[in-house]
């Protein structure tokens, strides 16, 4: 508890830690202003181009409704009245020529998830650098002729970023949140929804949770923040190759097994994507897509493992490293 | 647990405050296995100033971590006030002040922001980092980071940290690097008075002159080994012993005469004779005096020479540099504290 009490004091000491929450605050500022955007209803000048515009294609559309039908009967082989019917589909609506605004679930889905990855990175930051400083200044050794257990030191680090972490991100996406909400209010767009918002946020702070823990173990492994930094670039590099072998169905097939697609899962409550499956048939070469699915709780799942790895891996070498 | 004036019970144990034995320490580096320390005997009496001396890379920095839990030794073990190490270092950490190599903090943060973690994370109150930042001499700089101290200033924190546990061992790994002569002077009193008053001081050093002002007793170490031990006064009689200088008016003359005695004999610049013991040992001051005159040859000088512990460890490191030295044979080098080993 003492130790917890320390690293907590720790945490709240270094700069990096305050210079990150204010740069997310500015960015979560940002994203309110796009969500306001998207939220506002159109203005009369919109209003009245778009009204503008549908009557025009709505004449254009009645004038050439013999030309229309006419073509089809010739060209799809179909009879008058199918035609008909099909021309009929195509009326114009005037929703289609004045913008729709954003409901409030749809704009702060939006913000949300973008802020998601925005506060992870931030977490990782601060939970690498934590443990990176301590041990690249050579700190960590005086903190141990103090407190010489390895094993409640090292969870103490972890716990105290941790909660740092998660309650600041759950402070700035609470504020986003309400941002939204208030910014609906003010447009006048409906608020539907606010328990899927609610929802989507608490998601994110896993997705913050297990951003934090990769940030402190990989850095303790490497002894280093730039380890971290350096593993999460060289990972994002590996994501860019494997986009660009996307086409290729056995890349698809290891999507169960990525961190980001399971992450993705966690944060948007299941996961769609496709396989695409090679067939040659009579006819020639064939591609078929079967629809594919990663649920909630195989994200959860697959970063509860993954997590516990991390840990316990970087906690056993922690515990031996000689620390010079 | 709040942390106040503890029981010494540094006066309810006896035995040394450091006992090293055979202890060992090799790194794995990109040219092969290193050994730091091979095979480490050491004793630390209780109470006084220890020297630890030994060239550059002999292993003390590395001794010094492993005693601290740092460094996981191979094999060996090391105990400190009777709780060995580093299985039962939680029970002793309190009682252990030290700084490795260089003071080592956060750059960013104030010196007194460092000690007010430090003595959180043991449970002191905040009162006590005024106090040492005070005894230190750093109190009106407290609030500037360490980034921006000066070496001299970073070296006090360090000691400042050391004192917020008040320890009955402090372990000092050359603590005046890059000081100033003022600096120097004052943590030599301060180790002084830190002994006097019962503490025990293990000081890692290379300036001899300095250690043999400061030091009770001191070990010798030479690429990870023991080379020699025990107090200031034993070592140097033992360094000196049956050295003569001899002022006489032919010394020519008088050279020849003891040599014949058996003794080996060599000229100084300024002409006067440095008699040593040869084969058949050392003649006796005395007995000099008496062949020289029954010679009639009549003595100005005559002085046992002092050793000083800088040519002392020279004379034992040397030996090391010239003698085994790649592989060690188990238990070849053994010494019992106070025995000198040459
Ligand atoms: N982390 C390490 N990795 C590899 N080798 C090391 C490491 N630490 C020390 N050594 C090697 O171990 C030997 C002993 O080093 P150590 O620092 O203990 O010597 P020292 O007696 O403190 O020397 P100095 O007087 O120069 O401070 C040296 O040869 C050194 O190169
Ligand atoms: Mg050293």
């Amino acid at each position: 508890m003492r130790l917890l009490r320390a690293e907590l004091n720790r945490v709240r000491m270094r700069r990096i830690t305050w210079l990150t929450a204010l740069a997310l605050l500015l960015a979560l500022a940002g994203l309110s202003l796009i969500g306001w955007q998207l939220m506002q209803p159109p203005t009369s000048e919109q209003v009245a181009e778009g009204e503008r515009y549908y009557q025009e294609s709505l004449g254009y559309w009645e004038e050439s409704r013999e030309q229309i039908i006419a073509e089809c009967v010739e060209f799809e082989g179909l009879s008058e009245e199918e035609c008909a019917a099909q021309y009929e589909l195509g009326r114009p609506t005037p929703d289609m020529y004045v913008p729709t605004p954003a409901d409030f679930s749809q704009a702060a889905g939006i913000a949300l998830t973008a802020s998601s990855y925005l506060l992870g990175f931030g977490a990782l930051l601060v939970a690498a650098s934590s443990i990176g400083a301590e041990t690249s200044t050579g700190a960590l050794g005086s903190w141990l002729t103090f407190v010489p257990r390895r094993v409640p030191v090292y969870l103490a680090k972890l716990v105290a970023v941790v909660l740092w972490v998660l309650v600041a991100a759950a402070a700035l996406q609470a504020l986003l949140v309400t941002a939204h909400l208030l910014l609906a209010r003010a447009v006048g767009a409906a608020v539907v929804g606010p328990q899927d918002v609610w929802a989507t946020a608490a998601r994110s702070l896993l997705v913050v949770l297990a951003l934090t823990v990769v940030g402190f173990t990989v850095a303790c492994l490497g002894r280093h923040t730039i380890a971290a930094l350096g593993a999460v670039l060289g990972y994002g590099f590996l994501a860019v190759v494997r986009l660009a072998l996307g086409g290729y169905g056995w890349v698809q097939q290891l999507t169960p097994w990525l961190p980001e697609a399971n992450l993705e899962a966690v944060l948007r409550d299941g996961y769609d994507y496709y396989v695409t499956e090679q067939r040659t048939t009579a006819e020639g070469i064939e591609y078929v897509y079967h629809e594919a699915h990663l649920g909630l709780a195989h994200g959860l799942a697959y970063w509860a493992v993954l997590l516990a790895v991390l840990v316990g891996v970087s906690l056993l070498v922690f515990r031996r490293r000689d620390v010079t | 647990m709040t942390v106040t004036p503890r029981p010494r019970r540094a006066l309810e144990e006896d035995g040394p405050a450091v006992v090293v034995q055979g202890l060992r320490k090799t790194y794995r580096t990109r040219r092969g296995i290193q050994v730091a320390v091979a095979g480490l005997d050491m004793r630390v009496p209780r109470g006084g100033v220890h020297g630890f001396l030994g060239p550059n890379g002999a292993g003390k920095t590395t001794t010094i971590r492993m005693l601290l839990g740092l460094v996981r030794p191979d094999r060996g073990t090391a105990t400190v006030f009777g709780h060995e190490v580093p299985r039962q270092l939680p029970q002793v950490v309190h009682r252990i002040g030290a700084i490795v190599e260089q003071p080592r903090f956060f750059p960013a943060f104030t010196g007194r922001q460092n000690l007010s973690l430090l003595a959180q994370g043991i449970g002191l109150p905040p009162s006590r980092v005024d106090a040492v930042l005070e005894e230190v001499g750093l109190a009106g700089r407290s609030r500037d980071r360490f980034r921006s101290y000066s070496l001299g200033m970073k070296q006090r924190l360090a000691v400042a940290a050391t004192l917020l546990k008040s320890p009955d061992l402090l372990i000092f790994d050359e603590p005046t690097n890059g000081l100033d002569p003022a600096g120097i002077h004052e943590v030599r009193a301060t180790m002084r008075d830190l002994a006097d008053r019962g503490r025990t001081v293990l000081v890692s050093s290379h300036l001899l002159g300095e250690v043999q002002q400061v030091a009770d007793t001191v070990s010798i170490v030479g690429r990870g080994r023991l080379l020699a031990e025990g107090t200031v006064r034993d070592l140097l009689r033992g360094a000196g012993r049956g050295v003569l200088r001899v002022g006489v008016g032919e010394p020519a003359r008088a050279a020849e005469l003891l040599r014949s005695r058996g003794q080996q004999v060599e000229t100084t610049a300024d002409g006067a004779l440095l008699v040593r013991a040869g084969e058949h040992g050392a003649l006796p001051a005395a007995e000099v005096t008496r062949v020289l005159a029954e010679a009639g040859l009549w003595l100005h000088e005559l002085t046992p020479v002092q050793s000083d512990l800088e040519s002392y460890f020279l004379e034992v490191t040397a030996q090391d540099h010239l003698g085994s030295a790649q592989h060690e044979p188990p238990g070849a080098r053994r010494a019992d504290a106070g025995e000198v080993r040459r």
